[in-house]
């Protein structure tokens, strides 16, 4: 199946099997039998693009289909992309080695402003024009969802159609409606007129903005069918949402190589600076019987030796307990590895902490976010010192020498106090370690602290504030290496040109567009790979384009601009995020939704209905 | 316990598939298989899955080996059937039975391997070279080596390494059937072989097969 051309250089690359599909488990039908083909794109490499859950779901919400057949697609590494731009090999999807460009629908997940330029030569190397504008006909439509879409408009020039929050169903009725205008013979634009009357979708070309004198957006005005606000949709009931009865298996390895099961999405913390805390709210849960079956049948077809429970806060999920009892009298039996990643280990019991994976790495992982009890505060992260040491005499008392913490520096109200109290809690916790008279003996602790860089973003309460610049930035990571007095801590930082990046993109306007083509155009992509993120180019970019990257990272907001996401709803309200934000400046924290329901707004999307007040 | 030896092909898409990888991959379709494994002692048991000689990425075979050891009483056949019901497209199990030759002793594999030209006069001026090149004393080709802990390039003559070859040419395609030495000792890669012939007569295919066939064993028996 796949064309001899592509068979020829597949032998002149580094890892060809990323390229050939045939996978077990991957879904292979007769073209000429479907209606709709798509080709979901993954903008980064195979192996980063196969351990993602959303395209395990949405490949079986459309192949569980007759009528269509997704295919997969992810973006080739540079030693193959220069192979098929020298043989004129167009990009083509793994299962049939069929041209994407011959698709009708092409559908990229966002899943981290970094992979935006990784979008646009995907289409270029598919032979798709970029702009939606020069894609006249009514396929190959390109579409674009994932946790980006949020704020979608640095790539709204290029994308026909978003699709908004939770992809089971939406995805599902995008297939329908490509199947009934392309039998039908609609043009384009009779298709987006249709699409963009429905829940989850968003029709960038059906929005007008203006602008002011000062570079702030004026007006956004629907036209068309387009409602004034795109709201996001939302699966109601995870135990009924599609989930994969089969996972394909990799032949080569990928980074996450196991079975993953989604627990529950949403998260009930309210931790300010985090995205996905708000953009998947409202919190629902899927029950821990439909949790258990998932897993044991994924077990079954796949293989694998390791499931991961995988949540925003593992801890939370109600069902917790039961679940793991139950699923532990098979999966010990058949050799099994439970993880269980963003798990609070402080209140969990000993009995269950033995018999799980979480023990057995080899280090122990906990993020207080922020150094001190007053900024942990203003972020509303829920931990004190008291869980950190007791999480850490958990682990030294079982054993552990190496201690993983997880920080952030750059947080709204920050001060250098704050950021000397990274290491101040790191020293604490090696004097911890050399109190404890069980601590195991004959090794050194090692206190490893992972330092990133915080980038305000769309839909959380801190979407008004200033990105820290790149000099305060480096400041205070001076002042945290400086802080430190032993060798028995380490401390690790990101690069303060790539959280820049990520923040000028994240709260970004549509007319950022033509600086991610610039910046493509010189080169720019893999720019969430360090080695490959070139600054430079996109520096050239803005210049040539006349636009201050400054504008979009670093200046603070009014509560009343308009925002470039404004037209887009996620459920959550601003008065709520307005009020969080001022909590924030004020240190004053939001119990979570189990105390108190903090009034967000989102469950207006799922008919007032929130797991957090019905399951508490 | 009883110790098995399968007797797989790789073709189509899973000749991309590493070795490496392929070894993953039986980890987890003797489990998919629910396969009775015997599991190795000690503090990470695991099941016992032993490969014979590598084969390189690219190339298809009908002659991959894996042992493997299980328990209790489940019949060749079934263990077949579990098997192929639960593998990926381009690996197939064909037989299975108790392991009669040592690994170690492999000492050459029999090669398919077909030679597509541009153009027929490429294909026949390569056939025509190529075998007076093998019938010659000397091919001599750089292979990667090691002198001492030092990484260099040694200098191989082909010749000592070619057992048996026919080859023959119709339109711009080349046949080459060949039994080249392999195992652990001495290993001629027909890859390499057809490329140094190529650099010698100064062109280059255009599209390249290898099939291995068969292993053969230093007392000239078929590997089974
Ligand atoms: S509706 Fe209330 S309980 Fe539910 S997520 Fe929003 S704030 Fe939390």
């Amino acid at each position: 199946m796949l064309s001899e051309k592509i068979q020829k250089i597949l032998l002149e690359v580094q890892k060809p099997g990323r390229y050939v599909g045939g996978e077990l488990n991957s879904v292979v039908k007769d073209k000429d039998s479907v209606a709709v083909r798509y080709a979901f794109c993954f903008p980064d490499t195979y192996e980063i693009g196969m351990s993602h859950l959303g395209m395990k779901i949405l490949y079986s919400v459309v192949n569980n289909r007759d009528d269509a057949w997704c295919e997969r697609v992810f973006a080739p590494d540079n030693d193959m992309e220069e192979k098929m731009r020298e043989q004129n090999v167009p990009l083509w999807a793994l299962e049939s080695g069929d041209d994407v460009k011959d698709f009708d629908l092409i559908g990229f997940t966002l899943q981290y402003e970094l992979s935006f330029s990784n979008v646009l030569n995907m289409l270029d190397l598919a032979g798709v024009p970029l702009y939606s504008k020069d894609r006249p006909d009514m396929t190959p439509i390109v579409v674009a969802g994932g946790p980006c879409a949020c704020n979608a408009e640095p790539m709204s020039d290029f994308i026909d159609v978003f699709m908004l929050g939770d992809g089971e169903e939406t995805t599902d009725l995008l297939i329908s409606l490509v199947k009934k205008h392309k039998e039908a013979g609609s043009s384009k634009l009779d298709f987006l007129r249709d699409v963009a009357q429905h829940k989850g979708f968003y029709v960038p070309a059906f929005y007008d903005v203006e602008y002011n004198a000062d570079g702030t957006i004026s007006s956004v005005t629907a036209k068309e069918t387009a409602p004034e606000k795109a709201e996001k949709a939302i699966v109601s009931d995870m135990d009924k949402a599609v989930y994969p009865e089969k996972f394909i298996v990799p032949s080569i390895e990928v980074v996450h190589d196991r079975v993953t099961a989604e627990i529950f999405r949403g998260c009930i913390r309210g931790c300010r600076f985090c995205q996905a805390g708000f953009l998947y709210r409202p919190i629902r849960e899927k029950s821990p019987e439909v949790v258990e079956e998932q897993c044991k049948k994924l077990c079954e077809t796949s293989g694998y030796d390791e499931i991961s429970l995988c949540s925003l806060s593992t801890s939370d999920y109600t069902g917790l307990q039961p679940l793991l009892n139950s699923m532990l009298d098979w999966t010990t039996k058949d050799k099994i590895n439970i993880a269980l990643p963003s798990l609070r280990v402080d209140n969990f019991s000993d009995e269950l902490m033995e018999k799980l994976a979480v023990v057995r790495r080899s280090s122990l992982t906990f993020a207080p976010e922020a150094g001190t009890q007053r900024l942990r505060d203003a972020i509303n992260k829920n931990v004190t010192e008291e869980d950190v040491m007791s999480t850490v005499d958990k682990a030294f008392a079982g054993g552990w020498t190496a201690v993983k913490l997880y920080f952030m520096i750059g947080l709204p109200t920050e001060t250098l106090d704050d950021v000397a109290g990274i290491a101040q809690l790191g020293q604490k916790v090696v004097d911890e370690f050399y109190r404890l008279p069980d601590r195991p003996k004959g090794k050194g602790v090692q206190v490893s602290i992972s330092a990133s860089s915080f980038v305000p973003k769309p839909f959380t309460p801190f979407q008004w504030e200033p990105q820290d610049t790149q000099e305060m930035l480096a400041e205070k990571q001076e002042h945290l290496m400086a802080s430190v007095t032993t060798k028995k801590i380490k401390i690790s930082t990101h690069t303060t040109q790539t959280s820049f990046m990520e923040g000028v993109l994240a709260r970004g306007d549509r007319r950022l567009s033509k600086v991610i083509e610039l910046a493509w155009r010189k080169g720019c992509k893999f720019d969430s790979w360090d080695d490959q993120f070139r600054y430079d180019k996109w520096m050239e970019a803005f210049e040539e384009a006349g636009i201050d990257p400054v504008f979009y990272a670093n200046r603070r907001r009014d509560y009343d601009e308009i925002l470039p996401w404004d037209h887009l709803d996620y459920g959550v309200s601003k008065t709520f995020l307005i009020n969080e934000n001022k909590k924030a400046h004020e240190s004053v924290t939001t119990p979570h939704c189990r105390i108190k329901c903090a009034g967000c707004g989102a469950n207006k999307l799922n008919g007032g209905k929130c797991d957090a007040l019905s399951k508490a | 316990m009883r110790s098995v030896r399968l007797n797989f092909s790789k073709t189509g898409r899973a000749i991309y598939i590493s070795h490496l990888d392929v070894n993953r991959m039986m980890t987890r379709a003797v489990r998919r298989a629910q396969l009775p494994m015997w599991y190795t002692e000690g503090f990470n048991p695991h099941p016992y899955i032993a490969f014979a000689l590598p084969l390189s990425l690219g190339q298809s075979s009908d002659c991959e080996y894996m042992d493997i050891r299980i328990e209790g009483d489940m019949t060749d056949e079934e263990i077949r059937q579990r098997l192929n019901a639960t593998l990926p497209e381009g690996i197939s199990i064909l037989s299975v039975g108790a392991p009669v030759h040592d690994a170690k002793d492999i000492s050459a594999a029999q090669y398919f391997v077909k030679i597509i030209f541009e153009t027929d006069a490429e294909a026949s001026l390569f056939c025509e070279k190529a075998d007076e090149l093998m019938k010659g004393a000397e091919l001599i080709a750089e292979k990667p080596g090691k002198k001492g802990h030092r990484k260099i390039m040694k200098q191989v003559n082909l010749i000592d390494f070619i057992f048996e070859r026919k080859i023959t040419c119709t339109g711009n395609v080349v046949n080459l059937q060949c039994s080249l030495a392999a195992g652990n000792t001495n290993n001629l890669n027909p890859t390499l072989l057809v490329e140094t012939i190529e650099n010698c007569v100064g062109i280059h295919h255009k599209q390249l097969y290898v099939v291995r066939k068969k292993l053969i064993t230093k007392n000239n028996e078929i590997f089974r």
